[in-house]
């Protein structure tokens, strides 16, 4: 594969220059200090990895020198003459192009893969080089990163919130309930007491009557008709307030009505708004034809290409595993026995572990196109049958919005009824309510006149009974003011506002466990996801990074990322290591396996590996074990990989062999 | 009932994270949830 790279205005350097990059080789970046080497693989880097979504991600493009500090800072790719620089590259025909502005944030199109930053990059600012430089074994984060992991952690941390406030809102309606149930329990003993009073006010009024009687006979007769007028009175109260009750009750029952029609209306309008959208949402008839077009397209064109390519590549299985058959046979190391060449001229020897690649390679290429062609073909029945979908999947939405419409219709009828019923309804109460005043007023004035009428006389035994009375009627007085204001600290907390509707608290703390329990649920199998998530990065790394350290010469050393803790562990011979105890150049030469490995557990979709700088660092031995590594994969993968190097009269890339 | 909510928010959730969309979206999915909890718990008091 071969990667067109065309720079303006990046970095040091200014003006336009286009490079090509190769899969088939090793790509060197060279020019001396300060001519562009770095910008030139971080203007790459940043056109393939941004721009990033997580704040984790952002902060190492910021580290990574991909974007300014702060908004306010100058973008370090921009060349300092210039208010913009480009990096364009064209990957199979598909154009990438990064536009960093010198103030703000950077356009890259199509997006990237930020995923990239981590896992196929390295540089001295790379944070898998950053954490083995200061000897940090947690690599939580690298898990946790390049799984899905952290999109879980946020969605946790969005649900512990919702959780919290929660739980307040329960504990406050809560202690709403016990002050309630104390008030009531109160309310209880006031009640009685009351009682108790009201059977010492008839007893006294008794025993009054018959002082009176002995007194004046005409007195009697007028106590005994205003306590008659006064009996009559408080049954008609009494009568008032159960009317009242009921007329409260009946209203209310019928606003729970029309609550309850609100509440089905708003779930229809979302229905019907749900359904409006899928309509709007299916094909158009231009859609559907260029549908159809493209299955054509696809039928003439690219399943046969995908045929094709698949007996290609089985031909080339089949060959392969002849010659891999034919080394084994031979064992070790052996003249190619495919080269044509060789027969007459043999040209040198071949490892058997590269036939091996190439035929994983063949075989991986083979089910590639495979799987192609199943998801071509099926993508091309899929557009052949679209038409027929949509008129199938249009009548259904129009039958159900019709259904849909005639109950919305039909509620929105009753609503008005129902409102209509009320009116009669609350004017009768407000009659209600103005007759219980009046015979509450009544009722006053002829308590008072009868405490005049018992007041007249001079007899000490009466005057006992009259202050023993008044008492009573005071002690009375008093209970019934603490009754009512009890009464009305229970109705204002009986019923409470949850979004923006009024239920009753039992109702409302009995919602609010639900939805609590709801939550802790949810986070419990939000860890889950989590710890798996976890897990599988950590078992995907690790199952690369072994025979990637094979590969590297690491001899006797064991790493890997520890499934539970998450720390990466060293093994040498069979003791565990610090990080701190590896050399500084040892734990580059990690770094790069690691990176490596997370560069083809975690994004093998993206055929760039960049490398600046960590090189310098490495021994002879290592960087050839690394060379060569990369140009096999390079070249049996067509991953472009390219690296910088001190050198050279002024920025060039070229291939190591040239070097 | 509150498991099979909890299941069904989290499949949502799940949907969204595979989307990669936006914390505003996870936060839309818990307040209609909320609200469709309220509705189904009036329709059952009555």
């Amino acid at each position: 594969m071969k990667v067109n790279v065309k720079v303006t205005d990046l970095g040091p350097f200014k003006g336009v220059r286009e490079f090509t990059l190769d899969s088939e080789r090793l790509n060197v970046v060279e020019a001396p200090n300060a001519a562009g080497k770095s910008s030139l693989i971080k203007g790459i880097a940043a056109s393939l990895g941004l721009p990033t979504k997580r704040r984790v991600t952002s902060e190492l493009a910021r580290r990574l020198g991909l974007l300014p500090n702060t908004p306010e800072d100058r973008n370090p790719l921009v060349n300092i003459e210039a208010q913009r620089a480009t990096v364009e590259l064209s990957i199979d025909g598909q154009p990438h192009k990064l536009v960093a502005l010198a103030y703000g944030l950077p356009k890259v199109e199509p997006p990237g893969d930020e995923r990239f930053l981590l896992a196929g990059l390295l540089l001295r600012e790379s944070e898998i080089v950053r954490h083995l430089d200061e000897g940090s074994d947690d690599f939580s984060w690298l898990v946790s990163t390049l799984s899905l992991s952290s999109w879980y952690e946020g969605a946790k941390r969005i649900v512990e919130g919702y959780q919290i406030e929660a739980r307040d809102i329960l504990e406050r309606l809560q202690a709403d309930k016990r002050s309630i149930d104390n008030y009531q329990q109160e309310l209880e003993q006031l009640r009685a007491e009351r009682e108790k009073l009201i059977r010492r006010r008839k007893d006294l009024e008794t025993q009054l009557s018959t002082v009176l009687r002995e007194e004046d006979p005409d007195l009697t007769a007028k106590i005994d008709t205003l306590r008659t007028d006064r009996n009559e009175k408080e049954r008609n109260i009494k009568r008032y307030q159960q009317m009242i009750a009921d007329r409260k009750a009946e209203r209310d029952r019928r606003e729970a009505d029309l609550k309850r029609i609100k509440v089905r209306l708003l779930e229809l309008e979302a229905d019907l708004k749900k359904i409006k959208e899928q309509l709007d949402k299916l094909p158009t008839r231009r859609e559907i034809e260029e549908a159809e077009a493209e299955a054509s397209e696809l039928r003439r064109t690219t399943i046969p290409n995908l045929r094709e390519e698949i007996g290609y590549w089985k031909s080339k299985v089949a060959l392969l595993e002849q010659a891999v058959q034919h080394i084994t046979k031979h064992a070790g190391i052996v003249p190619c026995p495919l080269c044509q060449e060789c027969q007459a001229k043999p040209i040198g020897l071949i490892q058997r572990v590269n036939f091996e690649r190439a035929l994983t390679n063949a075989r991986d290429r083979q089910r590639e196109a495979e799987s192609k062609l199943a998801k071509a073909i099926q993508k091309a029945e899929d557009l052949e049958s679209l038409r027929l979908n949509v008129d199938r999947k249009g009548k259904e939405l129009q039958k159900k919005k019709s259904e849909l419409e005639a109950e919305f219709n039909d509620l929105k009828g009753k609503q008005i009824e129902a409102k209509e019923q009320l009116e009669p309804i609350s004017q009768e109460l407000s009659s209600l309510e103005r007759d219980l005043l009046r015979e509450q007023t009544e009722l006053n004035e002829i308590n008072t006149r009868l405490q005049r009428l018992l007041t007249s006389g001079q007899f000490e035994r009466r005057n006992q009974l009259v202050t023993a009375l008044r008492q009573v009627e005071l002690d009375l007085g008093r209970l019934n003011e603490r009754i009512a204001r009890l009464e009305s600290e229970v109705e204002s907390k009986i019923k409470v506002e949850v979004k923006g509707e009024v239920v009753q608290l039992a109702s409302a703390i009995s919602l609010y466990q639900e939805w609590v329990e709801t939550l802790t649920d949810l986070a419990l199998q939000i860890d889950d996801a989590i710890e798996q998530q976890r897990k599988g990065a950590a078992r995907s790394f690790n199952a690369r990074v072994t025979p990637l350290l094979e590969e590297m010469g690491f001899e006797g050393l064991r790493v890997w990322i520890d499934e539970s803790s998450y720390k990466l562990k060293v093994l040498r011979g069979n003791v565990e290591q610090p990080i701190t105890s590896l050399s500084g150049s040892e734990r580059h030469a990690l770094a790069a396996v690691l990176t490596l490995a997370a560069k083809e557990a975690y994004a093998p979709d993206i055929p760039f590996f960049l490398v600046d700088e960590v090189l310098l660092d490495f021994d002879k031995k290592r960087l050839t074990a690394l060379s060569n590594y990369l140009k096999e994969t390079s070249r049996s993968s067509g991953m472009l990989v390219v690296v910088s190097r001190l050198g050279g009269e002024k920025l060039n890339v070229r291939s190591v062999e040239e070097l | 009932m509150t498991k099979e909510l909890a299941r069904e928010l989290f499949r949502r959730i799940n949907e969204l994270i595979k989307k990669e969309a936006d914390e505003s979206e996870i936060r839309k999915v818990l307040d209609d949830a909320f609200l469709q909890l309220m509705a189904r718990k009036e329709r059952l008091e009555g």
